[in-house]
């Protein structure tokens, strides 16, 4: 089973943290003791920094790591400081990067039409999976309320929830996920007893994305759930790399 | 980087381990206000605890906590009779109603069901240095029985600090610190070192990447227990965490189940797997 990790990071420590992750090769290693194949990365200084620098800085640190696979964050094109649209999808292809990652709290935009509109468009077109940490906000919508409003006003859009939290989320994503077929949920920190067999029953496999969260989360609890579920052998295949390489597969930039 | 050990092996291999087995000392019974559980019977748990090794939890009621602690904890009681190699049971203590709890204690050691008591302090919005949580306190140290208290850095209801009052005025009260005070480490570990009687217990904590190798390092895997609020959390989730912390298999053993095996049979509750 090729492991696919969609939710990891590494970068220099500004905020306290327990054990940091600062290098690639340092990732490249815990990678290896897991004994996950791949993984989308975020490089701190992505979220830290300024994207219109950072993006392509953090693709080239993980160029000669065929293993990372590198996240970039989106900006409202309006500000110019990605490029415009076709330059933006010219330099993903150029660096390999087939998904993005939006945090509108820290980089402070609107993450909706009028805001992001064109950008939002070409993710629909080019099917570039989108990756929300739920503890961003845009304008007054937070969580699954801002997923919401972003997949009913961009229908199709391909939007993977990342650190969908352990104490009672089901509630809140499970109407999400029959109403949007493009709504994907990665399970770093999804606890739930029962949880993955459940919703694998009831909304399929494919449906779920399996994620790490690392450093800022332990490594091997969404692991070794997955592996352990009350489900298929092909269904833990999917979640734990099927489903994200398909995605990344589909995208048609 | 340390490598992979024979316990990581068995456990990713076949999901649990036949040498190292697992008790739960921080569980829960019954449905919650803000959660979906799929899995809230005792014979769904005892399920979930087969797939992870898990063979003895110790929980406490729900509905005993936050609705009736009459109902709620004779339902807990039940839980434990109908299942009594897999269950052990917290008595559930409101300390917003001190008079039931009074009347509740009275005969409780007596009661084989219930191995401790369980406080929920930053939920009934009530310190656990206050006076209704005397009695309670008095007699379980008394009574030799463990109290699980819900704990959580920055809460000035059950913060590490104010366990570390309580385990002053109780030096022989066994204090478990659920989630270990998450969030102020420090002053956690701190506490479980100055006081022999007080746990470190990993509900919740042992996401934190690092932690396990914190409490490990600084305060020693004899003051670490394994716990995971089911039917909140997957057993498997937390082992995971502490599997693939840098630790040794000596101290996952400690964690998994000698520490508990020890604090039951001191209280006079030892467990024959």
């Amino acid at each position: 089973m090729n492991i696919i990790d969609a939710n990891i990071s590494y970068g220099a420590v500004y905020t306290p943290t327990l054990a940091p992750c600062r290098t690639p090769e340092e990732l490249i290693a815990a990678l290896d003791r897991a004994g996950v194949e791949r993984a989308l990365v975020v490089a701190d200084a992505i979220r830290g920094g300024c994207p219109s620098e950072m993006n392509v800085r953090s693709a080239k640190e993980t160029a000669s790591y065929r293993r990372l696979m590198p996240v970039w964050a989106i900006l409202p094109l309006e500000t110019g400081e990605l490029g415009t649209r076709t330059e933006f999808l010219d330099s993903m292809k150029r660096y390999g990067v087939r998904a993005l990652a939006a945090y509108p709290s820290k980089h402070r935009y609107l993450l909706d039409r009028v805001g992001c509109g064109d950008l939002l468009d070409a993710l629909v077109e080019c099917r570039i999976p989108l990756l929300l940490p739920l503890e961003e906000n845009s304008g007054g919508a937070g969580g699954w309320a801002l997923a919401t409003k972003l997949l009913t006003e961009t229908p199709g859009l391909r939007l993977i929830v990342l650190g969908t939290g352990p104490w009672g989320d089901d509630r809140l994503f499970r109407p999400l996920l029959r109403a949007f077929p493009t709504l994907f949920i990665e399970i770093s920190r999804y606890e739930l007893d029962g949880g993955i067999a459940a919703l694998c029953g009831k909304y399929g496999a494919e449906r779920l994305v399996y994620g790490s969260g690392y450093p800022h989360w332990a490594m091997g609890g969404a692991l070794l759930t997955t592996l352990h579920a009350d489900i298929s052998e092909a269904d833990k295949g999917l979640i734990l790399g099927g489903n994200i390489a398909r995605l990344l597969d589909e995208v048609t930039i | 980087m340390s490598q992979t050990t024979p316990l990581m092996h068995e456990f990713r291999r076949l999901g649990k381990s036949v040498s190292c087995p697992i008790i739960d000392m921080h569980g829960h019974f019954g449905p919650f206000n803000g959660i979906f559980f799929p899995h809230v019977t005792a014979e769904q748990m005892v399920g979930s605890m087969d797939r992870a090794g898990v063979r003895l939890i110790v929980c406490s009621s729900h509905e005993a906590l936050l609705v009736n602690s009459e109902t709620g904890n004779a339902r807990m009681a039940d839980v434990v009779r109908r299942f009594p190699d897999r269950f052990r049971a917290y008595w559930g203590v409101n300390p917003n109603e001190p008079d039931t709890v009074l009347r509740q204690l009275d005969g409780l050691a007596e009661r084989k069901e219930f191995v401790g008591v369980k406080f929920l302090s930053d939920y009934h919005r009530y310190p656990i240095t206050g006076d209704a949580y005397a009695p309670a306190l008095a007699y379980a140290q008394e009574h030799r029985m463990p109290v699980l208290m819900h704990t959580w850095g920055g809460s000035q209801f059950d913060g590490p600090k104010l366990v570390g009052e309580v385990a002053d005025r109780y030096p022989d009260l066994v204090i478990l610190m659920g989630h270990s005070g998450y969030g102020e480490w420090d002053m956690s570990i701190s506490v479980a070192k100055k006081h022999p009687n007080v746990y470190l217990e990993l509900t919740a904590a042992y996401a934190v990447n690092g932690v396990v190798e914190k409490f490990v390092n600084e305060a020693g895997s004899e003051k670490v227990l394994f716990g995971t609020d089911l039917p909140w959390f997957d057993p498997h989730y937390a082992a995971g965490c502490i599997l693939y912390a840098h630790i040794s298999d000596d101290d996952r053993h400690n964690i998994f189940h000698r520490n508990a095996e020890r604090i039951l049979a001191e209280c006079g509750n030892p467990v024959r797997f």
